[in-house]
């Protein structure tokens, strides 16, 4: 009976995805695995560690897929002064993509500017555009590499970006990022993301695996950001009009 | 209740987004099992206690320069307290954030006021009623907001950034033509708090109670205030229509309407001309902001249309010893176009900063701003910096000033950050440059209430 386990264990383990042809291939194979979850949510935990300083903010996430790309909504729980305050990502397969910022204190939504997407996100070492959606159309992909059963890819937006490269490792368990390196505009490594403790979810019938932390380390000023999520939930029916300018300020 | 016929359309309005249309078909034996289920469910839940969202403690400091007024002294102190709770109650929300203020200096800013004190129910899925006292926002610059002039403000030394009241209205809101649609009736105007002689602002004596001017016999009618708002996106443009009738509470004209006209002479029947007048008026107009490039472009469009005629004999007039029938006042109708443009500049490290530029022109039937009303033709010009850190610092420098060159305008250097994670800190220096001359309805009335301020928030 233990062989039997061990035996079955080692077949979950071997179950993984064939090695890709190019670099395009496995991001459309990443891309593709991650539609159909329908709406997701959960809770946040961001820490921002700065030397011995460590500070914590909490967010309520929630998201969801439509046909032209997915809309997410982050609310904020604390730092108390700007409770309540809400940001809105509609992150587009093919056009550009759009964030506003609802302040609740002064009651005001504000559209962020394009080259706003390089600002750090609350301070930390996220920037506005790491919270967006990477859409598969609107990067080229090049320099497939095996890393142990893993396989990297360089991507290159095709439009202005924060980055002038990324270097993405695919864990091919997942078929979802295990890292993420962002190379400046000048090209020297700034900031390297690391994914783990991925949870298994279903919806409707199919497998989707989600990160339980991402931990984003600047290599040029040692500082660190550690995303974690609990009470995480895939396959909810949003209504689409939640993630509408109009229903920040309800 | 003359607009329920409009209120009844609104409900009836065909659904128009697709994304409206609910797609869950259930058998009749799974619904019937889910609404059991949901019964039950229902019947276990305790009913749910209020809940503190946030509770807010300032203090205020304001030095004054050159402060030569007995009735008043350099130091200002004032400490404001806000809370925002919530409950909910029968399906929907209680909703309750209140304020309340004690300024050490003048007793018109010793006030409790509602913000948002209401209750809202989402009906069918689709349509949200609200019902009690809210501030509406439509503003979409830093500077000039002619849309967003729904709410009454507690009137202080600020040209733009008077706080808000809440106004009673109710209403219903839904995601109806592409957008999010909403109807409220407004039937009791909140007053706004004006300052009085010990204010800081540069009065000689305490206003009086304000009077509603309105289009028949000049009592309004409660019944037919009302807003209309949509807001929504136009391509890549976020877009905000708004239409109503009530009364304009940011634009007061003060003296009296007790006079007669005696051989073409305007002769008041008292001596006492501070009496502040509100006037009824439709108000129509449409926010625009869009992308151009890497920089946003802001519009906003607006018509503002008065219902009354009475002719105001001012105190300016008083002052002046005129009893010229011309120099009467009514609020001319107006149309005010303003535009921005804000362009973010790229730093090194994680400091980012934005220029933001700001224009509103606005013109008068017959060509003259009679009332010399503020914001007529200005510019304002800022430059924010954020430190994107731990603790969100903020530095801006702004200034306004008045095209036309007679009421000019102000400096202002502000900056705030949080400390220690529960305090926010909120510092900078107020610099007015008004003309002797200046118009007592306009920029006049800040004359001399240059000042430092700091303003610190404790959060609970």
């Amino acid at each position: 009976m233990k062989k039997i386990g061990i035996v079955f264990m080692l077949l979950a383990v071997s179950v993984s995805f064939a090695a890709p042809k190019n670099a395009a291939e496995l991001a459309q194979l990443v891309s593709e695995s991650n539609h159909g979850y329908d709406g997701e949510s959960g809770d946040m935990k961001m820490i921002l560690i700065n030397g011995d300083v460590s500070i914590t903010r909490k967010m309520n996430s929630l998201g969801i897929e439509t046909k032209e790309g997915d809309k997410s909504l982050l609310e904020f729980v604390l730092p108390k002064d700007i409770a309540g305050t809400k940001l809105l990502t509609w992150s587009y397969d093919e056009k550009d993509d759009q964030q506003w910022i609802y302040m609740p204190a002064a009651r005001l939504t504000r559209r962020i500017t394009s080259k706003s997407k390089s600002n750090s996100f609350m301070g930390s070492e996220f920037t506005f555009e790491d919270l967006r959606k990477p859409a598969l159309e609107k990067y080229n992909y090049s320099n497939l590499k095996s890393v142990g059963k893993n396989y990297s890819y360089e991507r290159v937006a095709k439009e202005d970006s924060t980055y002038s490269k990324t270097v993405v490792t695919i864990n091919m368990n997942y078929l979802s990022p295990e890292k993420i390196e962002f190379f400046d505009r000048s090209g020297e490594l700034l900031k390297v993301a690391s994914y783990a403790g991925y949870k298994q979810f279903k919806v409707d019938g199919k497998t989707f695996w989600r990160p339980g932390s991402i931990e984003m380390e600047n290599k040029q000023t040692s500082k660190k950001s550690i995303i974690r999520w609990t009470n995480r939930e895939l396959g909810g029916k949003f209504p689409e009009n939640k993630f509408s300018k109009g229903a920040l300020k309800r | 209740m003359k607009y329920l016929p409009l209120f009844l359309l609104f409900i009836g309005l065909p659904i128009l987004a697709e994304e409206e249309i609910d797609l869950e078909l259930d058998l009749p034996e799974e619904r019937i099992e889910k609404e059991a289920k949901k019964k039950k469910l229902k019947k276990l839940e305790p009913p749910k206690p209020w809940r503190i969202e946030s509770t807010e403690l300032t203090i205020e400091f304001r030095q004054f320069a050159d402060d030569d007024d007995d009735e008043t002294f350099e130091n200002q102190r004032a400490f404001k307290a806000k809370i925002h709770a919530e409950k909910e109650l029968g399906g929907g929300l209680f909703k309750a954030i209140v304020s309340a203020r004690y300024d050490d200096q003048d007793p018109n800013r010793n006030l409790f006021w509602p913000e948002d004190l209401n209750y809202s129910k989402l009906l069918e899925s689709k349509y949200n009623f609200q019902v009690g006292y809210k501030i509406f926002n439509f503003s979409n610059m830093d500077a000039f907001n002619p849309l967003d002039t729904i709410n009454a403000r507690i009137f202080d030394v600020s040209i733009v950034n008077a706080e808000k009241m809440g106004e009673l209205a109710l209403g219903v809101s839904a995601q109806k033509l592409g957008g999010y649609l909403s109807f409220y009736l407004l039937p009791n105007p909140t007053r706004p708090v004006l300052p009085g002689s010990n204010s800081r602002i540069n009065l000689e004596t305490n206003l009086d109670t304000a009077i509603w001017m309105g289009s028949k016999d000049d009592e309004p009618n409660w019944d037919d205030h009302f807003l209309i708002s949509w807001e929504g996106m136009f391509g890549d443009w976020d877009a905000t229509i708004v239409i109503t009738k009530g009364i304009d509470r940011t634009r007061a004209i003060v003296g009296t309407d007790d006079y007669n006209i005696t051989l073409d002479n305007a002769i008041p029947n008292g001596t006492k001309f501070n009496t502040p007048y509100f006037f009824e008026r439709y108000l129509t107009g449409i926010n625009l902001v869009g992308p151009v490039g890497d920089d946003l472009l802001k519009l906003s469009l607006s018509h503002s249309y008065y219902l009354s005629e009475t002719e105001i004999f001012t105190a300016q007039q008083a002052l002046e010893e005129s009893s010229d029938p011309d120099d009467l006042v009514t609020p001319s109708d107006f149309s005010t176009l303003a535009i921005g443009y804000e362009r973010p500049l790229e730093l090194s490290g994680n400091l980012s900063s934005s220029l933001i530029a700001e224009y509103q022109y606005q013109y008068y039937a017959g060509g003259e701003n009679q009332a010399g009303f503020p914001l007529a033709n200005d510019i304002f010009l800022a430059w924010r910096l954020n430190f994107n850190d731990l603790n969100s610092k903020q530095l801006t420098l702004s200034a306004m000033y008045d095209l036309e060159g007679n009421q000019e305008g102000f400096v202002q250097l502000d900056y705030s950050q949080r400390f220690l994670e529960v305090f926010t800190l909120n510092t900078g220096i107020l610099e007015y440059m008004i003309p002797d001359d200046a118009s007592f309805s306009g920029y006049g009335i800040f004359k001399d209430t240059e000042h430092a301020y700091l303003n610190i928030t404790y959060y609970l």
